[in-house]
């Protein structure tokens, strides 16, 4: 049995394999994990959410709303001003990070991920 | 219960029943079930030997007069007769309309005599308690029931 | 751990599934002309997706060739290149491939190498990539930093800017400690980072080379307690590694944050002896553990404590010990995810193999009916406890949750339906195939593919129609010459639509090829033994035939169409559906075939009759009248055959009775007490049942009863009753067929075969 974090991620991602490879990695190591499937439902489930995540994992490249304009609108939120976001992406084009930078995000992780890099990043940030 | 016919000392749980004057057995793991004998809805162009179709919580099955298909006598004016519901090993299943159920035996492989016909309905007898004891072939009883098209 | 991840590659095959059937619309609908931005980027992720997923599994075979057809398609997002008809036909071909590749990745049967490379080829060769290089394309096409990494991972390098990779082998020989001092601007906070996030990334960086951190906080830039804004960055901090740590490592902590935080990092020189062995103990301590302690800070300024409490570094944390006091004691996520959600569509859990998505506002409707539902019962609930009883009220109340319960019925079956159009879609493949296989060329248009059916029966529609689809190329469409000749275009059409029409769905396959050559169906007909050489058949007949066992009109078999199966197949599988098939064709113009399918395999709206004592259903959709037996009416044949003229109409008598050879028929023909039910097929043909009586009309939900007995020749399937009981279901089209074939003066053994 997995000792409970007590700390809870939104991850946000199109793919459903995506998404079910973060939450098994996620609640492997103990986090409760809420999911949405772009940027617009992000945003609703963390809206939604009670307790608010401590921190949001998301893609880029998703449909309706993108990571780019998922991490503005919710930066633009007064009440996830610090809430640490991390963009999970295939893409390492530095152009592209430096939008993330500009949006607002935390820290930048490349897919495929390694469980110890995903769960070492979400520590950190929720430390 | 032939897939381990290799082992001589290989016990097989059976289940015996009557069938007019005669006792058979089928091995325990392909009963379903046992339940009375209820109405039967008649089917067109059934063989003689089925009885019609019944409703077991939702499935529908057919039931087998096993006195009229073994061509045996059946016990005359048995308000107590039961069907016993089997499941072949391909997955069809049906109720074997059967007088009574006599007891459990456990029999071992090595004592069933063969009979000659490969695709006869019984595929050996055996001695139990000094009783001749039909081993019943399901596959081929319930076989008949499926497949082709009645016209 | 192994079964999780079975179920992730489940989902991940599912999602190919749909990530392919959006490829293929999105193709479509770039051949059809419409190159909107959303239709491009729809494409580009679906292959995107594909690529992503499979590299999480270590599929290397799929990712490669994902990659390749993602930078091609990456060309059309960016306008490099235009959708011309040949490229979106490359794509196509592409896409073939790709489903073929994740088929290979799900059940190992290969893709020909030989086929993939063709394809790869064609891909680059649309965005000027891999002429004439073709040794160092591999590496080319998949960049560095997307290496396809298994599962189970080897921990992978990931580009977070909180780095630890170990440099162990670059580690300096110089014993000097590495001091990094940095300052966080506010931004940096605005960005949802800490610099408790940083101090934690030295310190594994630390850890990492075998020692520890020693931080202290410079807090000269705070100003007094009265001036200070709780949302600004005051402090700096300085943090001394061992000296194996090389400052690269630093960087990499830093390099997410260089614009909104300075840093400098110097080498302690070498002359001070403050190595980490001259580290004290207990400051050392809480870089080891660091998630556990709130507050990894070993502050040297005793005053600090009070400020630092406000800043901003240590909001978060305030909130995140808030969060969790009101957390509940061990939240199950199975049971706090789709409530945090709220959305039970959106909740993207793998469940089990069998998944449907639905339409949220279908759900919803669903959730209505059975709140409904529930206080309905409640109030009949009160009625029971009533001293009057309430006779009345009762009647009303249970009338009312009848239609509620149709409602429901509705309402699930809206849930349970599926639009035609993946298996519709999965045609324009079959069709591309077939025409390469037999050097055809031919359009396939698609209408209709919203139409919903139950999704068993989508399901099973795609055998039959691929089979058809197939034929329709084959043995339909002619060769081009041929059709050049006959003043067509070159290139065949082949229309294929649904419809819904009077409670039923229709399915058409129309083409403009020659048609059925009825005379040469006949001699083969006749050449196979299926007819006698003298046997007169009506056109429609003819046309039947090739539904017959054993036909194959083609002289010389074809590879495609000569695979095993033959139309009979399809027709019986359409049967199987309770569907019927019927084929119209004019020489020359070219052949449709309409399948007529129920809308669902589940319920049927049926007529309670009663026959050989037995109550039987008909369905409701074939009964068209019903009336008193009026033996004025009643006429012999020569051959003892009865039939019965409604209103100078002639149609054949079929004692239910006898028919299905239950109970014997009273030779003198009807009783006065007897019903006549007329019935009628799907293309208009009607028959008089003679049944005992009409009970009721009743909604049942069918059940087959093949599994575990034979078919039965006019039984479509049974049903239960309330009473428990098992009610048989008829089947009215072959019931009408028989009847027809018997009272007919030709030799009935053709037309049993044929009715369709």
């Amino acid at each position: 049995m997995v000792e409970k974090s007590g700390i809870r991620v939104l991850t946000v991602d199109d793919s459903r394999t995506m998404q079910g490879m973060l939450r098994k990695a996620l609640e492997g190591a103990g986090y409760d994990v809420i999911q949405g499937g772009d940027g617009v439902e992000g945003l609703e489930v963390l809206q939604a959410a009670d307790p608010t995540p401590n921190a949001i994992i998301t893609d880029i490249n998703m449909p309706r709303m993108d990571g780019f304009e998922f991490i503005e609108a919710v930066r633009a939120l007064d009440q996830y001003k610090h809430l640490p976001m991390i963009v999970l992406t295939t893409e390492s084009d530095p152009e592209k990070k430096a939008r993330a930078r500009a949006a607002g995000a935390t820290g930048w992780i490349v897919k495929p991920f390694s469980t110890d890099s995903l769960v070492a990043a979400i520590r950190r940030v929720t430390a | 219960m032939t897939d381990e016919a290799g082992a001589d000392t290989k016990l097989v749980k059976m289940i015996v029943f009557a069938v007019g004057e005669q006792e058979y057995c089928i091995p325990i793991l392909s009963v379903r079930e046992i339940r009375g004998f209820e109405k039967t809805t008649a089917l067109p162009f059934a063989p003689h030997y089925v009885c019609g179709a019944i409703n077991l919580r939702g499935i529908i099955l057919t039931v087998i007069d096993l006195a009229v298909y073994l061509n045996v006598e059946p016990q005359p004016d048995n308000p107590r007769r039961v069907v016993i519901i089997v499941e072949s090993r391909n997955g069809t299943v049906c109720g074997l309309l059967v007088d009574r159920v006599i007891d459990m035996a456990d029999v071992n492989l090595a004592d069933i005599q063969a009979v000659a016909e490969e695709d006869s309905s019984l595929s050996g007898l055996v001695m139990i308690a000094d009783r001749m004891i039909g081993v019943l072939r399901l596959e081929v009883v319930v076989g008949q029931l499926v497949g082709g098209m009645t016209s | 751990m192994s079964g999780d991840m079975d179920d992730i590659l489940l989902v991940f095959f599912q999602e190919c599934e749909e990530q392919l059937q959006e490829l293929e619309r999105g193709l479509s609908a770039l051949s059809d002309g419409e190159s909107g931005k959303e239709t491009i980027n729809a494409v580009f992720r679906a292959v995107h997706s594909v690529k992503g997923g499979a590299a999480s599994f270590g599929l290397e075979n799929l990712v490669r060739f994902a990659h390749v057809f993602e930078s091609s398609l990456d060309g059309l997002r960016s306008g490099r290149v235009a959708p011309t008809p040949e490229i979106v036909k490359t794509f196509l071909k592409a896409m073939d491939v790709l489903s073929d590749l994740v088929a290979e990745a799900q059940d190992g049967a290969t893709v020909d190498a030989d086929r993939i490379e063709e394809s790869r080829t064609e891909l680059q060769t649309i965005i000027g990539e891999g002429s004439g290089n073709a040794g160092q394309k591999e590496e080319e096409t998949v960049p560095a930093d997307f290496a396809p990494v298994p599962v189970d991972f080897e921990p992978v390098m990931a580009d977070f800017d909180f780095g630890d990779f170990g440099f162990e082998e670059d580690a300096q020989a110089d014993a000097a400690s590495l001091v990094v001092t940095f300052s966080p601007h506010t931004a940096m906070y605005d960005r949802g980072d800490d610099a408790r996030n940083l101090l934690i990334g030295l310190s594994d960086v630390a850890v990492a080379h075998g020692g520890a951190s020693l931080v202290t906080c410079e807090t000269a830039g705070l100003p007094a307690l009265a001036g200070l804004e709780t949302e600004k960055s005051y402090l700096s901090w300085r943090v001394v590694l061992p000296a194996a740590v090389p400052e690269e490592s630093v960087h990499t902590v830093f390099d997410w944050v260089s614009d909104v935080c300075d840093v400098t990092i110097t080498r302690d020189g070498g002359s001070s002896p403050g190595g980490e062995e001259e580290l004290p103990e207990a400051q050392a301590t809480p870089t080891e553990e660091p998630e556990e302690t709130p507050a990894p800070v070993v502050t040297n300024a005793a005053p600090v404590q009070a400020p630092v409490a406000a800043s901003p570094a240590h909001a978060p944390i305030s909130v995140a010990e808030k969060i969790m006091a009101e957390l509940p004691p061990a939240p199950t996520p199975a049971a706090t995810a789709p409530i945090a959600v709220g959305n039970a569509a959106a909740t993207r859990r793998p469940v089990e193999q069998a998944t449907i998505r639905v339409d949220l506002h279908r759900v919803d409707d669903l959730m209505d009916l059975v709140g409904e539902l529930v206080i309905a019962q409640a109030a009949l609930e009160s009625i029971g406890q009533r001293e009057d009883g309430g006779q009345q009220e009762m009647i009303k109340r249970i009338a009312s949750m009848k239609t509620l319960t149709r409602d429901i019925q509705d309402a699930v079956m809206a849930v349970r339906a599926q639009p035609v159009r993946s298996v519709f879609q999965r045609m324009q493949r079959v069709v591309r195939e077939a025409c390469s296989m037999t050097n055809k060329d031919v359009v396939l248009t698609l209408e209709g593919e919203d139409t919903e059916v139950d999704r068993t029966l989508v399901e099973k529609l795609s055998d039959p129609l691929t089979h058809m689809l197939r034929n329709a190329v084959d043995h339909g469409i002619e060769s081009a010459e041929d059709r050049i000749a006959a003043g067509k275009p070159p290139a065949g059409q082949i229309l294929l639509s649904a419809g819904h029409r009077s409670g039923r769905i229709l399915i058409t396959i129309k083409d403009d090829g020659g048609g059925i050559n009825r005379e040469r169906v006949l001699a083969t007909a006749v050449k196979r033994g299926i007819i006698a050489p003298d046997a007169v058949l009506t056109d429609d007949e003819i046309n039947n035939l090739i539904f017959a066992p054993g036909f194959s009109t083609a002289s010389t078999v074809s590879n495609l169409s000569g695979r095993g199966v033959g139309m009979d197949v399809v027709k019986q599988a359409i049967l199987g559906l309770g569907g019927r098939v019927t084929i119209s064709s004019v020489e020359g113009q070219g052949t449709t075939f309409c399948l007529s399918l129920p809308l669902t395999l589940a319920v049927l709206d049926g007529m309670l009759i009663v026959a050989a004592g037995s109550t039987m259903v008909v369905p409701v959709s074939s009964v068209v009248e019903t009336m008193m037996v009026n033996h004025q009416d009643i006429y012999m044949l020569p051959d003892g055959a009865n039939v019965v003229s409604i209103r100078g109409a002639c149609m054949p008598l079929i004692p239910l009775a006898s028919e299905l050879g239950l109970g014997g028929y009273n030779a003198g023909g009807p009783s006065e007490e007897d019903v006549i039910l007329v019935v009628e097929n799907e293309s208009g043909a009607r028959a008089a049942l003679i049944v005992e009586d009409i009970r009721d009309q009743a909604q049942v939900v069918i059940k087959s009863i093949e599994k575990n007995y034979r078919q039965m020749s006019g039984v479509s399937a049974a049903t239960i009753l309330g009473d428990g009981s098992v009610s048989l279901i008829l089947d009215v089209p072959a019931l009408v067929a028989n009847a027809l074939g018997r009272i007919d003066t030709r030799p009935s053994d053709v037309r049993t075969g044929l009715a369709a």
